[in-house]
């Protein structure tokens, strides 16, 4: 045997054990499809009211996997403006389909799939603060960069969440009346008491708001996002090795905004 | 800041048609620190104090001031202006240095016009605008056109444009040198419009930053 055939055998040798030890090619792992592209709809409509906002939010998300809306979340709350550069939050949801780490299922015939959640509803109490500054010395003048940082305390299964979510838009103004905005922003969430990552969901983002007039904006984003997923509970009590792993997907929204300023 | 020669000419057009008898002004009503300056001499206003052409009328902070100019029209001077009154002979000509002002033609002398339809008759009595100083986003500032009553001739000579201002809209014209589109705007029902002290408060203390979208504003997630 030539020493080209005998690294070739050493090395088949090796990616076979690395297969067989690595947890992606476990069956008891949820798979990690990447590439995958889910679409989101959300309609919102804002009621400006001094410095008050009250709002609320229709959203749904299909793809991936399913075809249907897996996923639809009703929110309802306020914004409140407590300082010029500051907006404060506090909003209600209710949501149905949410996947979470314990969802990943350990059925009696010994194979594993994601428990059905479409019919699951899931409350959510959600605080939100997001400063914003305007950076008018970059040339265009009309440049804000803001922080947008939201609590999340999901009454299902206790998870508290925090999203830090910098962002950078650019206003495109015409007759001093803004016709564009467009934002690049990157959301990381942080899981404050489940899993064995601390963000555990993150996306760099970019997204555009079309000022159809006064009343409407259309909003169009296109996120890479990635979900890490911990060992599940079924999982733990299974015996079998712990699982650490993420899946990524292109997440296209379609956004439908209504303001109404009285 | 001085006003371009655009702001003065449409002042000067609007307020033509006006004949005037009179042909001194005097201070009708003030608020806070007014000063009038005549030549090199400057004097606190006092309510009654004659304005004449050439004189400039000066509002500080919190103050405001009415100037008759002649019997059939008046300015109301926002806090912070200066104007100057160029000319009251032959026609009305004043000069907005900086601020904010409203004006009001009491009566036109010309043939009235009128829209008569069985029971009403709309009629051009007068007319009621407001002519200020927005931000200075290029190099000059943008200036505000807003009609309360009557309709307004709006024009920038140096480009040779000219639009009319009808009751109820405003219009910016941007940097002191573009027209836009008339149109109602919000903020402009905030104006105190009242030039009657014995009516009510006059002094108008309306934020024009109102006029511009506020981009810390917005957030729609």
């Amino acid at each position: 045997m030539t020493d080209r055939a005998n690294w070739t055998r050493k090395l088949l040798i090796i990616c076979v054990g690395l297969a067989a030890t690595f947890p992606l090619a476990a069956e008891h792992v949820p798979p990690t499809p990447d590439g995958l592209a889910e679409g989101r709809a959300v309609s919102r409509l804002f009621v400006k009211s001094d410095n008050w906002e009250p709002m609320i939010e229709v959203a749904g998300h299909f793809g991936g996997e399913d075809t249907d809306f897996g996923y639809r979340a009703v929110r309802l709350g306020s914004y409140y403006r407590v300082h010029q550069n500051v907006k404060m939050g506090a909003f209600y949801r209710v949501q149905w389909g949410a996947r979470h780490d314990d969802d990943w299922l350990l059925l009696d015939n010994g194979d594993w799939e994601w428990r059905e959640t479409t019919a699951r509803a899931e409350h959510v109490v959600i605080a939100d603060v997001t400063p914003r500054f305007l950076l008018d010395f970059i040339p265009g003048e009309n440049w804000v960069a803001a922080v947008k940082g939201r609590y999340l305390f999901n009454t299902f299964n206790m998870h508290q969440t925090l999203l830090a979510r910098p962002q950078l838009t650019y206003f495109w103004l015409h007759n001093r009346r803004p016709i564009l905005n467009v934002t690049a922003a990157y959301g990381a969430y942080m899981a404050l008491n489940f899993s064995d990552q601390l963000v555990y969901r993150r996306a760099p983002y970019l997204d555009v708001v079309y000022h159809a007039g006064d009343l409407v904006k259309l909003n169009a984003g296109l996120a890479r996002e990635t979900v890490h997923w911990s060992s599940s509970q079924d999982l733990k009590d299974s015996g079998a090795p712990d699982y650490s792993v993420d899946q990524s997907s292109w997440q296209i929204t379609l956004g439908l905004i209504f303001r109404v300023d009285p | 800041m001085r006003v371009d020669r655009a702001l003065a000419g449409y002042i000067v057009l609007l307020l033509l048609p006006v004949a005037v008898s009179a042909v001194e002004g005097r201070v009708a009503y003030l608020s806070g620190e007014v000063t009038v300056t005549s030549g090199n001499t400057s004097a606190v206003a006092e309510i009654g104090m004659p304005v004449s052409e050439g004189d400039t009328v000066e509002t500080g902070a919190n103050a405001t001031a009415i100037i008759e100019l002649g019997r059939d029209a008046e300015i109301k001077l926002r806090a912070n202006t200066i104007t100057r009154i160029r000319e009251l002979e032959e026609r009305i000509d004043v000069e907005l240095e900086s601020g904010g002002l409203f004006a009001m033609v009491k009566r036109a002398v010309q043939k009235a016009f009128s829209v008569n339809t069985q029971s009403v008759v709309a009629g051009v009595r007068g007319t009621q605008f407001f002519v200020a100083f927005g931000r200075e986003i290029e190099d000059t500032p943008d200036v505000w056109v807003c009609v309360n009553e009557g309709s307004v001739d709006v024009e920038v000579p140096q480009e040779g444009d000219r639009t009319v201002v009808r009751e109820g809209e405003g219009i910016n014209v941007l940097a002191g040198r573009q027209l836009t589109g008339a149109q109602p705007y919000d903020w402009t029902q905030d104006l105190n419009w009242n030039m009657d002290p014995q009516e009510g408060e006059v002094a108008d203390d309306t934020d024009l930053d109102g006029a511009y979208e506020d981009l810390l504003d917005q957030d729609y997630d």
